[in-house]
């Protein structure tokens, strides 16, 4: 079905190896949804597959559909830009493509481990074989060292065609970023019996990833993305990007702090975790502006008709920088200085703002990268969106809103109930749990993770279907 | 040594508003920025940009709200107040540079 | 100065910027990485004996009775190592607690516990934080459900077959934990609840005062 996504009109080998990458990373994003759907169900009815598909199973594939996912996305979104970038075929493209493969089933047969094994004996072969049991990066070591090989691949083909080609500074912020991003994962490859060293490690691959690499990754796409569908001035779009990592480097990388509050690390990190995420919006509204002056600047210029030639990509492009705004920035900000967040740390506060900025902040701008694959793989000069396209944009942007609000609200009566009045601990959690206002919020947390599932289907068909359509007109 | 936060229970009554403060002081930050750059840019009459500095009067008392509710020391009080005086510039200077940019490397 | 150009509207000039201020960053962040290390390394057993406070201690700290309480001078609740007392039925020498808690946290990992819990507020949040667990007052009730003589034993017990002892709708599914794996996840629990996590979560299970009247602050 899926290859009813053709790539004969890329030019580039590069390309398509990228293409074959967005046609994972979306099967990925439904199966993310899916099992999203399957734990959402287990909050209001426990007994759902309680000892088959238990929800600590569930959420599991839930979080690691997602950063597989992102990453099959982005990874395929550089092999997109690199050619067009430097002007060069990418190096090593075999390779990469056998690279694509060993990945490809490498997730595969852990996701089948993860549904059909679940658990494993306490045991080092468990953390080696079955599943490492730390949050987002539960892949077993075995997979580890099989994402570290492919990575490092897929980077000699970055590098390498960068080296050869021309070295524009989106190229070289990429190629940057990259290495931070790839470097970074080391930092979660180990065990200890200390929890608290085990999770210090750990956010340096969680936080460093998705508040500082990713941001900047993102930042960078969203540039190259601006360059193609509204033909912005190349020095504009490096100049603003250069400004964008000082500010999301300058306060992303000590924003780690705000991770460091309670882990048992020491009592310096809540000035430092304090200060640098309230730093943290502060890009975010410079993003948040910078559409806007772009935006204005297009009104005038060209008399009220933009020269978008992507409408898909660039609604979601857009709708990246609200996103971003608001989920990593709002949603962010509002549960995280030391005296509010040893009240909120690990309630469903933590949900809300997880699922918001994901999609805000990722999810958006990738789904982007997706049309801007169709329209070059069709070769398609101006890609308007379709009734599908609208449908999808509106309904996944729609449900996941509603999905943050319930869950904002679960968090908020989970904050009171739970921790301010009853202080934490088995039935404090448990009354609260039980309280209407939870119930209902949680029910409302599924309805509208349906709605983002419908949209998901409008956006799986039109995927499929806007290229042959388009290229026709 | 005296510990610069100090971290009192915080009533149950007094979370909805530390909340509500708290995105309000990014709400405002980002409308005053907004309007700012759209006056700026000729999308709303001048005279009304002083729609924009209530925005920042807005966000400045929310900042000092949500200070003090989570019952901030005073010096961190002080930084915040000065902090909020220096944004005050930020959008003017942020405006700046982005004409500047367009006028150095052109459109078209 | 580009061609006379404001360096303010020069590449070149933020591109420096940015380096720099990442590189200040980083470095900052290494910097003190190096102190936090030092500071969450686990105590020894030495450190035990003689009173010294660390942040993690010794694994032996499961051979002596543990609370929660509050300290002026921090200005929240601490965990306070107390005297000895037997963790199941015996006092574990150094070479053995350190065994215990690889075993309970190799299982921990293992039973992919965090996603439906959260250890020191990071997982799932489909079931209770597990931060100070061991201090929970329900163990009482759980002691009565499994006919168990002391808080370990039925924790044990709980942890085995916990589809036998429902406390409510919600319930823990059976992870095919056996005797030892319980035993060392109840030890891991143990030592969670005395690492410094700087008063979180504040006020542990205060209102369960209204629960069951008595005991401490804690329990």
């Amino acid at each position: 079905m899926l290859t009813s996504i053709k790539s004969h009109k890329l030019q580039y080998e590069g390309q398509k190896l990228g293409m074959m990458y967005f046609r994972v990373a979306l099967v990925l994003f439904g199966a993310q949804l899916l099992m999203g759907l399957i734990a959402a169900y287990q909050f209001i009815n426990p007994d759902f597959l309680y000892g088959i598909f238990d929800f600590n199973v569930a959420r599991m594939v839930h979080i690691n559909a997602l950063v597989v996912w992102l990453l099959y996305a982005m990874i395929g979104s550089v092999y997109m830009m690199t050619p067009e970038e430097t002007g060069q075929e990418v190096v090593g493209v075999g390779l990469g493509k056998l690279a694509f493969w060993v990945l490809t089933l490498a997730v595969a047969v852990v996701v089948v481990v993860y549904i059909f094994i679940q658990i494993g004996p306490g045991k080092e072969s468990t953390i080696w074989l079955i599943n490492e049991g730390r949050e987002y990066i539960e892949a077993p070591r075995w997979a580890d060292i099989g994402i570290v090989v492919v990575v490092l691949i897929f980077y000699f083909n970055i590098f390498a065609t960068y080296m050869k080609g021309e070295r524009t500074g989106i190229m070289t912020v990429m190629v940057a970023d990259l290495l931070a991003l790839a470097g970074l994962y080391l930092a979660g490859v180990f065990y200890t019996d200390n929890v608290s060293m085990d999770q210090y490690w750990w956010w340096w691959v969680v936080h460093l990833w998705v508040e500082a690499t990713w941001e900047v990754f993102v930042g960078t796409l969203a540039g190259f993305a601006l360059l193609k569908v509204i033909k912005a001035k190349r020095e504009i779009i490096e100049m603003w990007l250069w400004i964008e990592v000082l500010m999301l480097f300058g306060s992303g990388i000590l924003g780690l702090g705000h991770h460091y509050f309670w882990i048992g690390t020491p009592e310096y990190w809540w000035e430092i975790g304090a200060l640098f995420s309230a730093l943290e919006p502060v890009p975010l509204v410079a993003m948040f502006v910078h559409v806007i002056y772009d935006w204005g600047k297009e009104q005038g210029a060209h008399g009220g008709s933009p020269v978008i030639n992507n409408g898909p990509t660039m609604a979601w492009v857009t709708i990246n920088a609200f996103g971003n705004f608001l989920g990593a920035g709002i949603w962010g900000f509002f549960h995280t200085l030391p005296q509010v967040n040893v009240y909120t740390h690990g309630t469903q506060f933590t949900a809300a703002h997880g699922h918001l900025a994901f999609f805000g902040a990722y999810a958006s701008v990738l789904i982007g990268m997706f049309y801007y694959g169709i329209q070059k793989a069709y070769g398609i000069e101006k890609l308007k969106a379709t009734f599908n396209s609208k449908m999808a944009i509106v309904l996944i942007t729609f449900g996941v809103i509603g999905m943050t609000v319930a869950l904002t609200i679960a968090g908020y009566e989970q904050v009171l109930v739970e921790r301010a009045e009853l202080g934490a601990g088995w039935d404090p959690y448990f009354t609260a749990q039980a309280l209407p206002w939870m119930k209902q919020a949680m029910a409302w947390r599924m309805i509208m993770g349906v709605v983002t599932f419908v949209g998901f289907v409008y956006l799986f068909i039109d995927l499929l279907t806007i290229g042959k359509k388009e290229a026709n007109n | 040594m005296h510990p610069l936060f100090i971290r009192p229970e915080i009533a149950a009554n007094e979370f909805l508003p530390i909340f509500i403060v708290a995105s309000l002081v990014l709400v405002f930050g980002a409308a005053y920025a907004a309007s700012i750059t759209l006056a700026k840019m000729g999308f709303i009459s001048k005279k009304w940009s002083f729609i924009g500095y209530i925005f920042w009067v807005l966000q400045t008392y929310s900042l000092y709200d949500l200070a003090v509710r989570i019952h901030s020391n005073s010096f961190t009080l002080k930084v915040l107040m000065v902090a909020m005086a220096a944004y005050l510039f930020i959008p003017h200077l942020y405006f700046r540079l982005i004409t500047d940019i367009n006028k150095r490397y052109g459109e078209d | 100065m580009e061609n006379g150009q404001s360096v303010w509207t020069s590449i070149r000039f933020w591109r420096r910027s940015a380096a720099w201020v990442t590189g200040f960053a980083s470095a900052l962040l290494i910097l003190l990485t190096f102190d936090t290390m030092g500071q969450i390394k686990m105590g020894t057993d030495e450190d035990l004996q003689k009173g010294i406070t660390k942040r993690v201690p010794a694994p032996t700290v499961i051979n002596h009775h543990i609370d929660y309480k509050y300290s002026k001078k921090r200005g929240h609740e601490v965990p306070v190592i107390g005297d000895k007392e037997p963790f199941f039925g015996k006092e574990w020498s150094p070479k053995e607690a350190r065994a215990l808690l690889h075993k309970g946290k190799l299982t921990v990992q293992a039973k992919n516990c965090i996603n439906c819990h959260t250890i020191l507020g990071n997982g799932a949040y489909y079931a209770p934080d597990l931060t100070k667990s061991w201090l929970d007052p329900k163990w009482k009730q759980l002691m009565a459900m499994t006919n168990s003589k002391t808080k370990e034993e039925a924790m044990a017990k709980f942890l085995q077959h916990p589809e036998k002892y429902p406390t409510h709708a919600r319930r823990m599914p059976n992870l095919k934990i056996t005797p030892e794996e319980a035993q060392a996840v109840v030890a891991f629990l143990k030592h969670l609840s005395t690492i410094d996590t700087n008063g979180f979560p504040r006020g542990f299970s205060k209102g369960v005062k209204e629960f069951e009247a008595g005991g401490t602050y804690a329990h």
